[in-house]
């Protein structure tokens, strides 16, 4: 029974790194499938640290993080039929020389940003709850989930922005097997985002320009320099279908798509609103995986296609009170196109188990503003692989050892900025530029031990690190995690 | 098996590369309005022979598009604009008729937050007569907005008004009447009756006293006006010594203080207080040979009615001001707050453009700060010679130390 027991362990961090489980992940964005994912109830908790150190990013994300935080993750199949699952985190931290952007989650409300060029250190945390259940009813699968993520940003020092971001997010789907084989499942889900921005000085020695930013280094004159809040609000629905073969997944086919839609809303001006964001999401992915007894292979893609549109409403400000909305304009666009294939072989056996993933992608993008004219567009091919080595020791240690080498090569590069704006803005506009057009290669080694103490059962401890080499400098991330997995 | 699941892979990958194709056609176009912009002479009663040329600038106000356009022998314009709300100003030349003679004659007009939308639309825009260049004193340097003590308090009094000779000859301050506006530059109605294009409506004024030659100014020379003539240096070691002023602002029944060796303004509308953040415009004026203060504000005073909107409730107003018309004025200054400005509170003919100190409404960087005009060139003496184009933008440096206090 104690042999068992210890077996299942075992099992359960075998699975928790199995490179084809992760590639299979896809089919779990439907909540009906999500429990097929893992064939063991396991319960992860973790507490980890994080410190990045980002010169190559967009100059809007910050340089770098450093973070902690602690997670819980549980799947428990309470019977055959049943499954529940769930999943709680915190993590706080800063994020290092935010600039040109006061607000949080960037990357959904881009490009309406409150902007300015002092930016600093910004402060934040995170709290997440989210949980599942799912359950068999003859040859179908039901399965509802739901999130709630909590995020709070905010700097000590002049200007002192406040962002208050709550994300909610509701899905439900079915699958229903059929001729004993494959399931067909399809799913839906929606989103609610609110942020809620609020910007403050506290020195008496004035304040720099804040600049009501539309993209591309553009931004509303009339709503620059003055405005202190704004409050995002936006919804997203979507759905999917997939079929995949009943036991194992061991083939798979998803496609599913997305819409957002966000405004900007002036909060100090009778929710005057400013700008509207639209997107559109299509993806799709697909894998077939051949099981022998020693050797598991298998290749897999993934794709998709966003399309980012941007309205900005003009104004007249009749008064300083007062402002009048006299039209509109979609002037913002923001295309993305990935593509990527990935190849699993894996063999070995209980003891030793030695997977490679290598993999080859495409990305194209285009971002454009129509008046002035300004645009980046980047064509790039990404490709590399990641190699596994999974050892059972005695004791139920368990050692997982994973190393990656990719590169990245921009092999069509373009970009037209508008040269009259400030000169600060343009050079913002020109260090994103190099580093978003700059091929680069990265290395990474994560390491994971379990091992059993005889107070801690199950506890693993891990670290992780990433280099990336850019034309300009390198990127470096070390994280480190001690948890224990039952 | 493999087979079909390939094919299917293969037909969503070739789906997907039709679908990131073909959405790079829906792109929207920006709209355009088409405008018909009549550039017309005011007042009416100007016999204008012929629109020389014209120069107009637009400036939409959102995205700072800005775009030019030259007339020639004609005064009406045909572009296509991107919508918005546009600052249109025009400048240039008309002949007009005068007494037979045909005279050429330089013209300005400026008209903040037109709004331009819609397929096609008309506007008009109404051209003053400019003023030449000033062959008399004029408005060298404002510092209106108060130093800070060295605790941090704000401390006024020591405002002042710099008047400087631009010209060549001796020239006399006596009676030159100093103007604060009634209206704001940062509060935009519809005020009625609409005076401006011929006549300034000042809120206070204040003349210089004498004779009419006793206040000498020679060429580059400049007199001192101060809100409070005495050394404020004894209160506020931040500020200034100005018990050398030329003249005081001395606000009678308001327990003002009162430097007994300097003379004083000469009070003749309303008490002027000068506002720390500057949301008026100042004017130099000399009144017609013979015109008292008493006949100026019983000639002159008008009452002007506009609606008060707070939180969608409407107020009609009504205040009294004084009418100056635009030929007696020598010198304008619009002064405003960056962040805050609507308009011009003057015709375009006196001053074409606006200062500031302040970046925003109570901005205290702006204490121990001035407005100065621009120096172009210097005389055979070495007296300065001051930019003088009646557009307060370009003559003046906004923000500088002020230069009683180096």
């Amino acid at each position: 029974m104690h042999a068992q027991i210890n077996d299942t362990i075992i099992e359960k961090v075998r699975e928790e790194y199995s490179f084809e489980r992760l590639i299979k992940n896809s089919i779990t964005v439907n909540p009906a499938s999500y429990s097929g994912e893992r064939k063991y109830s396991s319960t992860i908790f973790n507490v980890l640290t994080e410190k990045s150190n980002t010169p190559n990013q967009l100059q809007q994300k910050g340089q770098g993080k450093n973070l902690w935080g602690a997670e819980v993750y549980s799947l428990q199949k309470l019977d055959d039929k049943t499954s529940v699952w769930g999943n709680a985190s915190y993590t706080q931290g800063k994020n290092k020389q935010v600039v040109w952007n006061e607000n949080s989650d960037y990357d959904l409300i881009y490009p309406y940003v409150a902007a300015d060029s002092v930016g600093g250190d910004m402060k934040f945390e995170n709290y997440s709850f989210s949980g599942g259940y799912s359950r068999k009813i003859n040859t179908y699968t039901l399965g509802i989930t739901g999130s709630y993520q909590a995020t709070l940003s905010y700097r000590d020092a002049d200007p002192r922005p406040k962002n208050t971001a709550a994300h909610f997010s509701l899905a439900m789907g079915a699958d229903k097997l059929i001729l004993e084989k494959f399931r067909v499942g399809a799913y839906v889900n929606a989103e609610k985002y609110t942020q809620k921005h609020y910007l403050s000085f506290v020195s008496n020695q004035g304040y720099p320009m804040i600049y009501n930013m539309s993209g591309l280094g553009n931004y509303n004159e009339l709503l620059s320099g003055k405005l202190r809040q704004a409050y995002y609000e936006g919804w997203s629905y979507g759905g999917g279908l997939q079929i995949f073969e009943a036991g194992n997944r061991n083939w798979y086919v998803n496609i599913g798509m997305k819409k957002f839609n966000l405004d900007k809303l002036l909060t100090e001006y009778a929710d005057l609103n400013a700008s509207k964001i639209n997107e559109q999401q299509l993806t799709f992915s697909a894998g077939k995986f051949f099981d022998s007894e020693k050797t598991v292979w298998g290749i897999s893609t993934e794709g998709s296609s966003t399309e980012r549109k941007g309205t900005e409403n003009l104004f007249l400000n009749e008064n300083s009170r007062n402002y009048i909305q006299i039209g509109s304009v979609e002037k913002y666009n923001h295309k993305i196109n990935t593509i990527i294939f990935k190849g699993l072989v894996q063999i070995g056996n209980k003891k030793a188990k030695s997977s490679l993933l290598p993999f080859f992608g495409w990305v194209q993008e285009k971002e454009k503003y129509n008046s002035p004219v300004s645009k980046i567009e980047l064509s790039k091919l990404m490709y590399g692989a990641d190699y596994q080595w999974l050892k059972t020791f005695e004791n139920q240690q368990i050692l997982s050892v994973t190393a990656g080498l990719s590169a990245t090569t921009v092999y069509q590069k373009d970009a037209l900025f508008n040269n009259s704006g400030k000169p600060s803005i343009h050079t913002m506009l020109q260090e994103n530029y190099a580093f978003q057009s700059s091929d680069f290669w990265q290395v990474k080694l994560d390491i994971h031990f379990h091992f059993n103490f005889p107070v801690v059962k199950n506890a693993f401890v891990g670290g992780k690190m990433i280099y990336s080499n850019f034309n300009n400098g390198c990127n470096t991330l070390l994280a480190f995690s001690i948890g224990s997995i039952f | 098996m493999l087979k079909h699941v390939l094919r299917t892979l293969f037909v969503l990958c070739a789906a997907f590369a039709i679908t990131a194709c073909s959405s790079d056609s829906n792109e929207a176009p920006e709209a355009k309005t088409s405008l018909k912009l009549e550039l017309k002479a005011v007042p009416e009663n100007i016999q204008v022979k012929e629109y020389k040329n014209l120069t107009i600038s637009f400036k939409e106000l959102n995205s700072g598009f800005t775009i030019t356009q030259e007339l020639k022998n004609k005064n009406i314009l045909q572009v296509a604009l991107p919508s918005g709300t546009y600052n249109i100003t025009a400048e240039g030349s008309i002949v007009c008729a005068d007494n037979s003679a045909s005279v050429e004659a330089k013209v300005a007009g400026v008209q903040n937050g037109i709004v331009i939308n819609g397929n096609e639309t008309s506007k008009t825009l109404d051209l003053s007569l400019k003023s030449g260049n000033s062959s008399d004193l004029i408005l060298e340097e404002v510092f209106f907005t108060g130093t800070k003590t060295p605790q941090g308090a704000m401390y006024f009094g020591d405002q002042y008004f710099k008047i400087t000779n631009n010209t060549d000859k001796t020239l006399y301050a006596d009676g030159m009447l100093l103007i604060q506006s009634s209206f704001m530059t940062n509060e935009k109605q519809d005020y009625s009756p609409n005076i401006m294009g011929t006549a300034l409506s000042a809120g206070a004024i204040i003349r210089i006293p004498g004779n009419g030659t006793m206040y000498p100014v020679k060429a580059g020379e400049s007199i001192i006006i101060a809100e409070d003539a005495i050394n404020h240096k004894d209160f506020n070691p931040s500020s200034i010594n100005l018990s050398s002023a030329n003249f005081q602002i001395f606000k009678e029944d308001s327990d003002d203080i009162d430097n007994p060796a300097v003379p004083k303004m000469v009070n003749v509308f309303e008490k002027m207080v000068i506002h720390t953040q500057g949301y008026y415009a100042y004017a130099l004026a000399r009144m017609p040979q013979g015109m008292t203060n008493e006949a100026l504000v019983a000639q002159n005073s008008y009452t002007y009615t506009y609606n008060l909107t707070i939180n969608g409730d409407v107020y009609p107003m009504d205040e009294t001001a004084v009418k100056i018309p635009n030929e007696w004025i020598t010198d304008a200054v619009n002064l405003s707050v960056q962040d805050s400005f609507q308009w011009l509170v003057t015709s375009p003919s006196l001053d074409m453009g606006w200062t500031s100190v302040a970046t925003f409404d109570g901005d205290k960087s702006r204490f121990g700060k001035a407005v100065r005009r621009k120096v172009t060139g210097k005389t055979m003496d070495g007296k300065n010679i001051l930019k003088d184009t009646n557009n307060s933008t370009t003559d003046f440096e906004h923000g500088v130390k002020p230069s009683l206090f180096n």
